[in-house]
């Protein structure tokens, strides 16, 4: 009993711990900018007004990053999935002597800075006329949450027995028909969370979306970071302009937190 | 229907040769059996014929077509998994029909053809059913019954009782055997279970080894083991072995066991004084249900009079029921017997048995029948 009474404390703890920075965020979006930078900071002793969320709108339509954001996350997402199912796919249930190999070199990827590739791809992005699109920035996020896909999937194909796809193929199954009518199905719970994932880590990716957008194609990372600037009091639009980007992202989150929090802990329990 | 010949088949995983050679000629509406302990190559040979494993050398026809590089859905074969395989997502009916609709059947044909396997299988009350919320004797039904609503030229079954218990296990038996006498199909059925091979088989093949050790009929295999594996194999308790060496002289002809002395030896039949090779027997084998323990029986039982006489100590008795299984000590050398279970042995008193030499078979040091 004691025991339990300890673990939840330090749950709320480090739950509030980490729920501060947004809790901040939110409550500054509410002050005039001088209460913003008053020290010390004004918690609730405040005179709470809309004014921030008033002038971004003013400033920027913020309707217009929203649908890009929206476009790209599910667009990059749509199309990893096109991709990382039939990837995932040969290497679960076809495997070679190099597949295991292969999987690490996919992962490696993901540890190499974004930065080192920055060129190259705003150089191809340039003479592709990609720079600016939504085509563009959905193609650089898929490749970019690829290697994520390929390897959640890859551990749900993994829990498949490969007997019930052998099964259907003997039925008379042609591969995409294997891949549509049984392992997709079975795999539904797995490909939502993985897809999950992918759309927030693509509605949140920043270094990207800030280097090859600007204007036609920018999301709400762009639409944040346009209120950071060198001079003047900044922080409370900012806020307010973080606030509306995060809180989609949030409610995704918080209605589908069952499927991602099966998606992201797979494979560890058994 | 389709006769199947497999000619030279080889695989390989790597540098391991797991099917070594193997020929078999299996024709229409037979039912075979691939036989053999777990790591055979039974299972495989069957996954081959299916086409979901690739063949490394060798051919495999079915109704003389070559079909090495044929998909499985081009080969006109169902198959019935160990572990049922249906598709958990979808219902019984769904599972049966799915074959169906892949092939573009109409749907009045394919209802048509899901109830009546529905019927065979005493299905019918389960079509909507999730395939979790059966019992493991319906799963395996369904199983079977998307293998039929397809009409394949052939079935194939992979250890499908297997994951049965006991009694439902004999009773799917059954069903089987009159599914095959239904249907009249070519049926290839894979079991490491000898009592299944030997009912269910019009042909049995047994495999050791990824290479085929004997590929005959039920009763050939039972009475004329071409080697000691075969023999060991089939029959429960299997066969006695008893090593020794044959003493051949102008006389008689008789088997002297190995620790054994003059009293122990025993004369065979003048019959097989001339059979070839016959001086190089290492083993001398005969079934637990070929020994008698008084004279009379064995005469009854045995066309010529001629039985050889030993005298063993009785060391245990298993209790079956109807019967029971007596093992006895013979020169150091274990024999077990059936017997009804009326009779009574005294443990560890030596008594007279009486072996049936019509029945015994004689192995080489090679394990190979003379």
């Amino acid at each position: 009993m004691k025991k339990k009474i300890i673990i939840t404390f330090f749950a709320w703890l480090f739950s509030l711990l980490i729920f501060f920075p947004i809790l901040w965020m939110i409550i500054t979006s509410f002050k005039t900018e001088i209460d913003a930078v008053a020290i010390p900071p004004l918690f609730f002793s405040f005179e709470p007004t809309l004014e921030n969320y008033g002038i971004v709108q003013e400033r920027s339509n913020y309707l217009k990053f929203a649908q890009n954001s929206v476009i790209i996350s599910f667009g990059s997402s749509i199309l990893g999935l096109v991709l990382s199912i039939p990837i995932a796919w040969s290497m679960a249930f076809h495997p070679t002597k190099r597949t295991k190999g292969t999987l690490l070199w996919i992962l490696s990827t993901k540890m190499m800075p974004p930065v080192g590739v920055l060129i190259p791809i705003y150089l191809i992005f340039r003479d592709f006329s990609l720079l600016d699109t939504q085509l563009g920035i959905v193609i650089v996020l898929c490749f970019v949450n690829l290697p994520i896909m390929i390897w959640l999937l890859y551990s749900y194909f993994k829990e498949i027995p490969n007997e019930i796809l052998e099964a259907v193929r003997i039925d008379g199954a042609s591969t995409l028909q294997e891949i549509l009518y049984v392992l997709v199905p079975l795999s539904l719970p797995g490909i939502a969370s993985t897809s999950l994932l992918c759309i927030v880590l693509a509605w949140n990716e920043a270094f990207w979306t800030l280097n090859l957008t600007s204007i036609d194609a920018a999301p709400l990372t762009t639409f944040i970071a346009s209120y950071s600037s060198p001079e003047g009091l900044f922080y409370a639009k900012l806020s307010a302009a973080s606030t509306l980007s995060v809180l989609p992202v949030l409610f995704l989150g918080w209605f589908t937190q069952k499927q991602l929090v099966r998606g992201l802990t797979f494979g560890a329990v058994k | 229907m389709a006769n199947i010949k497999i000619k030279n088949l080889n695989k390989y995983y790597g540098d391991l040769h797991i099917i070594k050679d193997v020929d078999i000629d299996i024709e229409d509406k037979s039912f075979t059996v691939l036989v053999g302990p777990s790591g055979s190559g039974k299972s495989t040979v069957l996954r081959m014929i299916a086409g979901l494993e690739e063949i490394n050398s060798g051919e495999i026809y079915i109704d003389n077509k070559i079909v090495n590089n044929l998909d499985p859905k081009d080969r006109e074969i169902a198959m019935v998994f160990q572990s049922y395989a249906l598709y958990p997502h979808m219902t019984v009916f769904e599972n049966m029909a799915l074959g169906l609709k892949l092939r573009k059947t109409p749907k009045d044909q394919i209802i048509k053809k899901v109830n009546e396997a529905a019927k065979i299988l005493k299905l019918e009350d389960y079509l909507q059913r999730l395939p979790k919320q059966l019992s493991g004797g319906q799963r395996q039904r369904v199983a079977i019954g998307r293998a039929i609503t397809r009409d394949p030229k052939i079935f194939l079954f992979d250890e499908p009782l297997s994951n049965l218990d006991a009694k439902l296990r004999v009773e799917m038996r059954r069903e089987l055997k009159k599914l095959h006498e239904d249907l009249q199909t070519t049926m290839i059925y894979v079991t490491h279970d000898q009592t299944e091979a030997m009912t269910l088989g019009t042909k049995i093949a047994l495999m050791n080894n990824g290479k085929i050790e004997q590929y005959d009929t039920p009763d050939k295999i039972y009475n004329n083991p071409k080697s000691v594996f075969v023999a060991d194999f089939v029959g429960s308790p299997s066969m006695n072995f008893i090593s020794g060496k044959i003493i051949n002289n102008d006389k008689n002809i008789s088997f002297l066991p190995t620790n054994g002395d003059d009293n122990s030896k025993f004369n065979l039949s003048d019959d097989w004084k001339n059979k070839n090779n016959i001086e190089k027997t290492s083993l001398l084998g005969f079934r637990p249900e070929h020994i008698f323990f008084k004279k009379e029986h064995a005469i009854n039982n045995i066309k010529k009079d001629y039985f050889a006489e030993v005298k063993v100590i009785p060391k245990l008795a298993e209790y079956v029921g109807h019967e029971q299984i007596i093992t006895f000590n013979f020169e150091d050398q274990e024999i077990l017997g059936k017997f009804p279970s009326t009779v009574n042995f005294e443990i560890k008193k030596e008594i007279t048995l009486y072996i049936d030499l019509n029945k015994v078979c004689f192995f080489d040091e090679g394990k190979n029948r003379i």
